[in-house]
């Protein structure tokens, strides 16, 4: 079945609004009443997402995991903005919550050597409080190959 | 990476990614935005990438 490209992207849109404002993506149900589309075809556009990676699905495909830089799951990186917190894929991505968002932001990460957490004040578009450092696991080359692990 | 460079780095790779126009990036400019940014050498290239299968 092939979905028309105006639906990946109305899909799409939906999904990082969606995500903007609540934290959360939504269910395909929910999904399919607002774009007027069946489940099937809320489906098979999700699947043409995640192969184009423009999101990525739970291992049963029923679901939204990642939409960069949001999470569906909990994860070591917490953003929270304007009283809506927000999971992060990474320690980049905890700071793309706040450069997508637009908004003043309080970031709570925790390193993954020890434990410890910090916290990370984005405010007026400047970072305060951040004397760590981010590490990339992957080089560019692989970053989606395996976006989870880079 | 300081914090600061990936705050720099985050904020133009993400900046539109709530746009309904936003695009994918292109390998291209993703390195463009590297080369900005002074991310050089082989960890920022694309050279040696191989599909997966």
């Amino acid at each position: 079945m092939t979905v028309p490209e105006a639906t990946l992207w109305r899909l799409r849109h939906l999904i990082y609004q969606v995500f903007a404002a609540t934290g959360q993506p939504q269910e395909i149900t929910q999904m399919a009443n607002v774009l007027h589309l069946s489940e099937d075809d809320v489906l098979h556009a999700l699947r043409s997402l995640d192969e184009m990676h423009s999101v990525f699905l739970t291992g049963d495909g029923r679901g939204v995991l990642m939409a960069n830089p949001f999470s569906a799951v909990p994860t070591p990186f917490r953003v929270s903005a304007d009283g809506v917190d927000y999971w992060a894929n990474c320690a980049w991505d905890m700071l793309g919550v706040h450069a997508a968002l637009g908004r003043d932001a309080t970031i709570h990460a925790t390193y993954a050597a020890d434990d410890t957490t910090t916290e990370i004040q984005v405010v007026n578009g400047d970072v305060e409080g951040a004397p760590g450092i981010v590490h990339f696991q992957q080089p560019f080359r692989a970053w989606y190959d395996d976006l989870s692990h880079t | 990476m300081t914090i600061g460079k990936a705050w720099a780095l985050a904020k133009v790779w993400y900046y539109d990614r709530l746009s309904p126009e936003f695009h994918r990036r292109t390998v291209d400019e993703a390195l463009a935005i590297f080369e900005e940014l002074g991310l050089t050498g082989p960890f920022w290239s694309f050279a040696g990438h191989t599909p997966t299968p």
